[in-house]
């Protein structure tokens, strides 16, 4: 299990501050503007699920991921892989594989190299599981890797990490330049991963309709605090979308308010009223009872519509409304 | 043990990784130690040996011979001995390809999530470094001088006769590494503490020859130049880093003598010193370090202030001070602007400008104050003891000859050993008159403003113009013999004469050297060997 506590990591002015100070600033946002790439962060990661993480530009997923696999030091706060702390622990690091979002430090060198590289790090390292994987993607493995177009090269290193053996596998932007045939492939890959071998994998994602259909669980950042985690039903259950219908006048938001339901958004079409509420369904359809309406409908809410809504409800994507 | 076989394996693995260069590194270094060994060759040379005596009544009359013989010399391969150097210089890069995960994020990501330690990484990248670098130095040139070593071997054995300069072959090899582990220990250390600095690979080659050279420059500018002593009486001729001497003892014969095997060792203990002591800011480095410096701005100032160093070493005092100066400022601002990434900060320009006339002044009180101290005292240290028993070598510059770099070397020859007090006695002689230089401030700044050229206006006999048409002035020799009365030319031939007539011009007006002459003549009658006085040298460089 991964367990994340209370950590709080900052870049330059901010990380210069903590370190005087010898504490982190609980505050998200510092006087001079600059901001905790993760403030105050605490997540458990179970093991044997595929865990999405969701974010905005520059919300803190890759700094995630990176605390996790040992890149970074947290400011504040530990990162745990069962029971291990991360920084600088070998034993830890032993079960992490880290794919990150660039592929330039591998264009130099071909697969092949790449593997016997990596073998001598992990000790779980299975050359016939890479050569199979490599075959199955159709990668030729004595090429070098400045010859690969963006997707291949991200095939070949998502094949290192499935064949390094590790418990938990780190991919950032995991599906980035993959056509869909291939990223249906890797998926495959990675599904076989989880099940064969009870691999946790962690991916980071723009892509929410992705995350909503492959993960288990996932967790959305937003300027480096957690907006919500757990089980994607969960979360989609979190938020409700419901249409009011009156024929005399429109249902107004101070009405739907009042029965004590948050309106994170409220748009009117003529007699039609929409309001996403938070709550789950069996509570918001209790309440939107109190309301006067000749119809009030619930409408389910995608994994993407819950990201785009909490995302709005703090101000983030207005101006492009 | 567990943990050094890890480290060995993981650096194996690192050595895989770079093939092509340790491949690139160890086929230069093989062709340079082919050619080394094939091209370098021992010759026969004929050396001819002048002597020029006084008649021991000390009058103007004087014999002169010649003794000329003939012996085996070991001349090793300057193309050789280069192409080795390339070798070894290529392999530099090494140490900033292994050590790129200090500048590279995706190079960082990958290296610090690797199942390691960062005291292990550190260790195994050091371990990887040796194979791809320093391994192959080893190997190839200790081949090359091997081979030297043992022809010189084998021929004093079969001719039975002495072999000259076979020992440069231990020294060419002893330089390399010194030089190859300087580069290496620097870059490491640049990599560690400067994170993208290290990527300016411009600024670091910059940084490294001016570190190494300055100290070197510095050290003869106070302890030697000011003072009135010369470079050459073995007392720091290879201060820590001086790479550039290893090109110099390559194509300049008389250079290979001027290095000693144990300052060359102790130059590759200080280099290996550095490069373990790096695994302490390494280990302290986290992804967020990639790039960026984890040190003081300090120590960029330091570097900025050597390289200032170096350049004021090389010109300050030869050309007049505002050219130096004019050059310090612009390479001081282009370094500024290499640490700011080449962006043009026009609002930190006053303080860059700023720093630079404080280093600038620091650097003058540093200088005005050895002038005047003469070297920090070090002109009172007496020179090192005769080398050998039957040569005394006497140092001395006389400033109003050619300058502050003219440079005058009398090797005294005497029919019996010279005992230690006697030595002395001699050597203090030549103490005393060193220290009688007027240290005035007016003396200085004129030095300062006017560099070499105030030799000219300054010594109305030496024209510089009549000394550059003189011909070649590099060792040239010219022989007379000393008396009461003063010196009378021997022999000269061709264009020598010209500059012999030059230089006996300056030094009969300095007149100081006459006076230190009867002394010295003196005590070498106390000692009873006035008779056998002497051959006397002159090097006019």
């Amino acid at each position: 299990m991964i367990e994340i506590s209370n950590v709080s990591i900052g870049f330059e002015t901010i990380r210069r501050r903590t370190k005087k100070d010898g504490a982190a600033n609980p505050a998200a946002e510092s006087g001079t503007g600059d901001m905790f790439a993760l403030d105050g962060v605490s997540l458990s990661i179970p093991e044997g699920c595929v865990y999405g993480i969701l974010g905005s530009n520059g919300a803190g997923k890759s700094t995630l991921l990176r605390l996790i696999c040992g890149v970074y030091r947290p400011d504040d706060g530990s990162v745990m892989i069962d029971g291990e702390k991360v920084w600088d622990n070998e034993k830890a690091k032993e079960k992490v594989f880290f794919v990150n979002d660039e592929t330039v430090q591998f264009t130099e060198y071909t697969p092949k190299e790449l593997a016997n590289y990596y073998s001598c790090y992990y000790e779980g390292f299975s050359v016939e599981m890479f050569d199979r994987l490599t075959e199955q993607l159709g990668l030729p493995v004595n090429r070098r890797l400045s010859t690969f177009s963006k997707g291949m090269k991200r095939q070949a290193i998502v094949a290192l990490g499935l064949s390094s053996g590790t418990k938990y596998l780190l991919i950032d932007e995991a599906f980035d330049g993959l056509d869909p045939a291939m990223r249906k492939l890797v998926k495959n890959m990675i599904t076989d991963a989880v099940l064969d071998r009870g691999t946790t994998v962690l991916i980071s994602s723009h892509n929410v309709t992705e995350i909503s259909e492959y993960c288990d669980r996932a967790v959305l950042i937003h300027k480096g605090k957690i907006v919500f985690s757990g089980e994607i039903d969960e979360i989609r259950g979190g938020l409700c979308k419901v249409q009011f219908v009156r024929k005399e006048s429109p249902v107004t938001r101070e009405e739907i308010e009042q029965t004590g339901l948050e309106v994170l958004q409220y748009t009117l079409l003529g007699s039609i009223a929409q309001a996403i509420l938070r709550g789950d369904s069996d509570t918001v359809s209790e309440k939107i009872g109190q309301v006067s309406s000749d119809l009030a409908e619930q409408i389910p809410l995608t994994l993407e519509e819950v990201f785009v809504y909490e995302l709005k409800a703090r101000g983030y994507g207005d101006e492009t409304d | 043990m567990k943990q050094i076989k890890k480290i060995h394996r993981l650096a194996l693995g690192e050595v895989r990784l770079h093939a092509s260069l340790f491949w690139l590194v160890n086929i230069v270094l093989g062709i340079g130690a082919v050619s080394y060994a094939v091209f370098s060759s021992l010759s026969d040379r004929v050396s001819d040996f002048s002597y020029a005596l006084t008649s021991d009544s000390g009058s103007a009359a004087a014999k002169m011979y010649f003794v000329s013989f003939q012996e085996r010399w070991f001349e090793p391969s300057a193309v050789g001995a280069a192409v080795l150097l390339i070798g070894a210089l290529i392999g530099c890069i090494a140490a900033s390809e292994v050590f790129r995960d200090t500048e590279s994020l995706p190079h960082s990501d990958m290296m610090l999530s690797l199942p390691m330690s960062g005291t292990a990484r550190y260790f195994s990248k050091l371990t990887a470094l040796f194979y791809i670098h320093i391994l192959p130095v080893i190997v190839w040139t200790g081949a090359a001088c091997a081979v030297g070593k043992l022809r010189c071997a084998l021929a004093a054995s079969r001719e039975d006769m002495v072999v000259y300069d076979s020992f440069i072959n231990g020294r060419l090899f002893l330089a390399v590494l010194a030089t190859i582990l300087f580069i290496d220990a620097i870059t490491v250390l640049f990599s560690t503490f400067c994170g993208a600095i290290s990527g300016r690979k411009g600024l670091v080659a910059i940084a490294v020859i001016a570190l190494s050279a300055a100290p070197m420059i510095f050290w003869n500018k106070l302890e030697f130049l000011w003072t009135g002593r010369t470079a050459g009486s073995g007392i720091g001729n290879a201060p820590f880093g001086w790479t550039l001497a290893f090109l110099w003892i390559v194509f300049d014969e008389s250079g290979w003598e001027l290095w000693s095997d144990w300052l060359l060792v102790l130059n590759c203990l200080i280099s290996v010193t550095i490069l373990l002591l790096c695994v302490f800011p390494y280990r302290r480095r986290d992804g967020r370090d990639t790039g960026k410096p984890v040190i003081s701005r300090v120590f960029y100032e330091c570097i900025f202030f050597g390289c200032l160093a170096f350049i004021y070493g090389a010109s300050l005092f030869r050309v007049p001070a505002y050219w130096g100066i004019i050059i310090g400022l612009v390479i001081f601002l282009l370094l500024h602007l290499l640490v700011e990434k080449g962006q043009l900060a026009l609002r930190k320009m006053p303080r860059w400008i700023a720093q630079f006339v404080i280093f600038t002044v620091i650097y003058l009180l540093v200088a005005f104050a050895a002038f005047k101290t003469g070297g920090f005292g070090g002109v009172k240290k007496l020179p090192e003891k005769p080398a050998d028993e039957h040569n005394i070598t006497l140092l001395w510059v006389h400033p109003e000859a050619y300058g502050m770099y003219g440079e005058y070397m009398w090797t005294v020859s005497y029919e019996r050993s010279l005992t230690d007090p006697e030595a002395r006695t001699l050597l203090e002689i030549v103490q005393k008159y060193m220290d009688r230089r007027e240290r005035t401030a007016d003396e200085f700044f004129r030095r300062l403003l006017h560099g070499e050229g105030w030799v000219e206006s300054y010594r109305k006999n030496l024209k510089q113009e009549e000394y550059k048409n003189s011909g070649n002035s590099d060792n040239r020799q010219v022989f007379f013999t000393a008396d009461a009365g003063g010196y009378n030319r021997h022999e000269s031939s061709g264009s020598v004469e010209d500059v012999y007539r030059l230089t006996q011009e300056a030094l009969l007006e300095g007149n100081e050297f006459d006076v230190m002459m009867s002394e010295i003549e003196s005590a070498l009658d106390s000692f009873g060997l006035k008779s056998s006085f002497s051959v006397i040298e002159t090097i006019v460089r």
